[in-house]
Order: structure tokens, then C-alpha cells, then sequence
């Protein structure tokens, strides 16, 4: 299971991703300088990391989206590949249009750094494949514009195709107003392509892979992707 | 002889008896560019000319400290296993004070690029402040910009902050303090030094 890391100026959990999938997880990797426009076929998987891709400007992940990576990222997804966007990662999936959607600012305006409980609403995902169905996943966010929102056709598709993935909830694996943390629209934290190959998140599962950083639950996912390509 | 007055002064807080004392040292009157360097080098936050006397207090010597604190952009201390941690805090109470957001958020800045500096890689912030009671929409409009930029600084470059002290008092309306720490960690070997050595190849000149 060969895992690409895609490092672009301002990003900062590549050394995260690292530490998840390359020294917990044993996994070889390796790390994607962003002007590589590349074929990726010797990958597995390709992560977005989290971070600031040039400071946010103009928008978070609106300028990373043009760097010739995308392009080869676009030819690896459409090919089967998977790819996981992590916080910046997943606005810079949405910025490029690999995703449907918009991420916004939190609705109280505040950066958040705080632990949440996610809501497992798809197993039948390489993402998810190891998780059970409603499973709650205790994971931390990190982000000042996590707010999601997509109009009400994109919406109604996501959510009758079960492209849902993830959503804010309570610790009993409620959605509730309470545990939204950033006001995306049906507290929707994670989702996927049509394809179910692209998965987009903005809670960090990187930086939940071992007990010393408080909770273990970030793993689900990694070993569902490990899983999942190994039995193709 | 006194060719300044107390206006111009002012403008730069030096007092009477400075600018005597940069007179007798110059040995002539300082130009205009002249007095606005002293005024800003003898201000407190860059000459900490108050608090100097009472920081000499706390201690500063040992077996295992590298760099004691003045010598360098900021301190170190072996750890061991060949290791360095690297610290120092500053202050930014006037910059906040005036631009509350970006005088705390550069704050942080100059202390991260202080542990930079010596070739070390920032690990955490922290934080001292202090303001006057939040029931002032004046204290409240300081304490929101300063919380706001120095998280916002930070978060942007992946530097937690991970500890803190604050305090309210009415001493402070008006006039807070801020304080940014930074800590480091680098290995022994690739601690750099700012200081030039005696060869006449270490210097270049600019033109």
C-alpha cells in the first residue's frame, strides 16, 4: 500500500500524514512536491494534508487548486486511485472541483482546535470499509473556514446517494445543532465523489493514530484504505 | 548645548537627560535620523531598560546552557541525546495596544523567526497577558485582537499554542501586556550562532 503525501508551499500536516501512515502504519510513502505533474500510477492512495497552502490567500486551497499536481491527481482519480483530502486538502478538492461543495467560514467566525465525534454514515467505502455502519469516530479539528455548504440540488444528490460520509454528532452518535462545530449545512463533515474514490474531511484523522495524542480513532480509517486496496 | 526641544523629545520619549548622554557620547548633537534611532533602541521594547536590572536577577548560569540569554537571538540549553531546546520570550505591549490583532500576531512572529534563527524547529507557543476588566468595551475590543492574532499566527504556520497565563486588573486599561514564548528543539550540531567570526572572509558589505 504505497501512500503519496502532496506537499504544497504552506502545507503542514505532511509531517503528520508521515508519522500516521509511514511510521505507525509501516507503510511505504512518499512525498509529492506539488509542481509534479505526474503519472501517480505507482500509488495506492495520494493525500491531501492539511495546512495552510499559500496562507490561504484569495481563498483556502483556491490557489493550490491550479498547481500542475491537480491535473495528474484528476488522470489518478479517474483511473480508480484514491484520494484523501484532509482538511486544506478537501478545500482544495472543492476548489478544483473534484468535490461538489464550498467550505466556508466557521459560522462563529472563531478558529476551532477541538475534539469532535463523527457519525459513520457509509461503510460500503474503501474510506470507511473497516468501520461499522453509525459508528462514532473521535477526531480533531483544526480549521477557521470548515463550514460546508453546497446548494439544494448538490445537496439532495449527496445525500440520496449516500455520499455523506461523515457528520458532526454527539458523543452517542446524535447530529444535533450542539455538535456542529463550524454550521456545515447538515452537519456534514466528510464526502465522497460519485465514484466513492475521492473523499474529502475536514476533521484530522492523521493526528489521531496513537494514544499519546488522545485517541486512537483516526486509524479506522487508515486501515480501511490499507485494507481495502489490498484485497483488489 | 541644547538644540532640541522638549516637543521633539517627546515625540520620541527620550528624556532631557538622555539626549545629554547621547551629546557627551557622540561628542556633538545627533542628527534627526541619529535621534530616532536612539529613540527607538533606548524604548523599552527594544532596550528593556526597565525590566533589564530585573530580569539580571533570575538565573542564567550552568553546565548545560549554550547560549545564556543576550548573547543570541534567543536561548539554549543541552538536553542531552545531543540535544538543544531553544526558548526566549518577548514582549509586544505597545504594538497590541495599538493594533491589537496584528501587534500580538507579529509578536508571535518575531518569536517564532527568534527560534528559527538559531537553526532550531519551533514546537509550541505560550503566552503571558494582562488587561483591564472585560466590562470596558475598550479592554474587551484589546483582549479579542490579541487572542485572535496570536492563535491566528500559529495556526497559520502549525505552531500550537499550548499553555498560557492571563490576569485582569485596572492597572492595565488601556495598556496590555503580551507576552510571546518560544520553544524549540534542535540538535546540538546544527545550532547556528549569529555572531560573526574574526576572519575578514566571515563579513560582506552591502552597496
Amino acid at each position: 500500500m504505497k501512500f503519496g503525501i502532496v506537499v504544497f508551499p504552506g502545507t503542514w500536516s505532511d509531517v503528520d500524514c508521515k508519522f500516521a501512515v509511514g511510521d505507525i502504519l509501516q507503510q511505504p510513502y512518499e512525498y509529492l512536491w506539488h509542481k509534479n505533474n505526474e503519472d501517480l500510477s505507482r500509488f495506492d492512495c495520494v493525500i491531501l494534508p492539511g495546512g495552510f497552502s499559500y496562507g490561504d490567500y484569495l481563498r483556502a486551497g483556491a490557489i493550490a487548486s491550479l498547481s500542475p499536481i491537480m491535473a495528474s491527481i484528476d488522470t489518478f482519480a479517474r483511473k480508480g486511485g484514491l484520494v484523501l483530502g484532509i482538511c486544506n486538502g478537501f478545500q482544495i478538492l472543492c476548489e478544483s472541483g473534484l468535490l461538489p461543495g464550498v467550505l466556508m467560514r466557521n459560522d462563529h467566525l472563531q478558529f476551532r482546535c477541538e475534539w469532535t465525534n463523527l457519525k459513520v454514515e457509509n461503510i460500503a467505502t474503501p474510506f470507511t470499509a473497516g468501520c461499522r455502519n453509525g459508528q462514532v469516530l473521535r477526531v480533531p479539528i483544526s480549521h477557521g473556514e470548515g463550514n460546508y455548504f453546497a446548494d439544494k440540488k448538490t445537496l439532495y444528490e449527496l445525500e440520496s446517494e449516500n455520499r455523506i460520509i461523515f457528520r458532526y454528532c454527539s458523543v452517542d452518535g446524535l447530529v444535533t445543532d450542539e455538535s456542529n462545530p463550524n454550521g456545515s449545512v447538515n452537519n456534514i463533515a466528510g464526502i465522497v465523489n460519485s465514484k466513492g474514490n475521492i473523499l474529502g474531511m475536514m476533521p484530522h484523522p492523521e493526528r489521531c493514530c496513537e494514544s499519546l495524542m488522545g485517541g486512537i480513532d483516526g486509524l479506522e480509517i487508515f486501515q480501511s484504505i490499507i485494507r481495502s486496496i489490498a484485497v483488489v | 548645548m541644547n538644540l532640541v526641544n522638549k516637543e521633539t523629545l517627546d515625540e520620541i520619549a527620550l528624556t532631557v537627560e538622555e539626549y545629554q548622554l547621547i551629546v557627551e557620547t557622540l561628542g556633538r548633537t545627533p542628527n534627526e535620523l541619529e535621534l530616532g534611532m536612539f529613540g527607538a533602541l533606548w524604548s523599552e521594547h527594544c532596550g528593556y531598560q526597565h525590566s533589564k536590572p530585573l530580569l539580571k536577577l533570575l538565573p542564567s548560569k550552568g553546565d548545560r546552557v549554550l547560549f545564556p540569554p543576550g548573547q543570541e537571538n534567543a536561548g539554549a540549553v543541552d538536553i542531552g541525546d545531543g540535544l538543544a531546546v531553544v526558548f526566549k520570550i518577548e514582549s509586544h505591549n505597545h504594538p497590541s495596544a495599538i493594533e491589537p490583532f496584528q501587534g500580538a500576531a507579529t509578536g508571535v512572529g518575531g518569536i517564532v523567526r527568534d527560534i528559527l534563527a538559531l537553526g532550531a524547529r519551533p514546537m509550541a507557543l505560550l503566552n503571558s497577558l494582562r488587561f483591564g476588566p472585560l466590562d470596558d468595551p475598550n479592554n474587551q475590543y484589546l483582549f479579542n485582537g490579541v487572542v485572535g492574532g496570536i492563535s491566528w499566527y500559529g495556526n497559520c504556520i502549525g505552531v500550537p499554542d499550548v499553555g498560557g497565563e492571563i490576569a485582569f486588573d485596572s492597572g492595565y486599561s488601556g495598556n496590555p501586556l503580551v507576552n510571546a514564548l518560544c520553544v524549540g528543539l534542535v540538535t546540538i550540531d546544527k545550532l547556528a550562532k549569529s555572531t560573526v567570526g574574526g576572519r575578514e572572509s566571515d563579513y560582506f558589505s552591502w552597496f
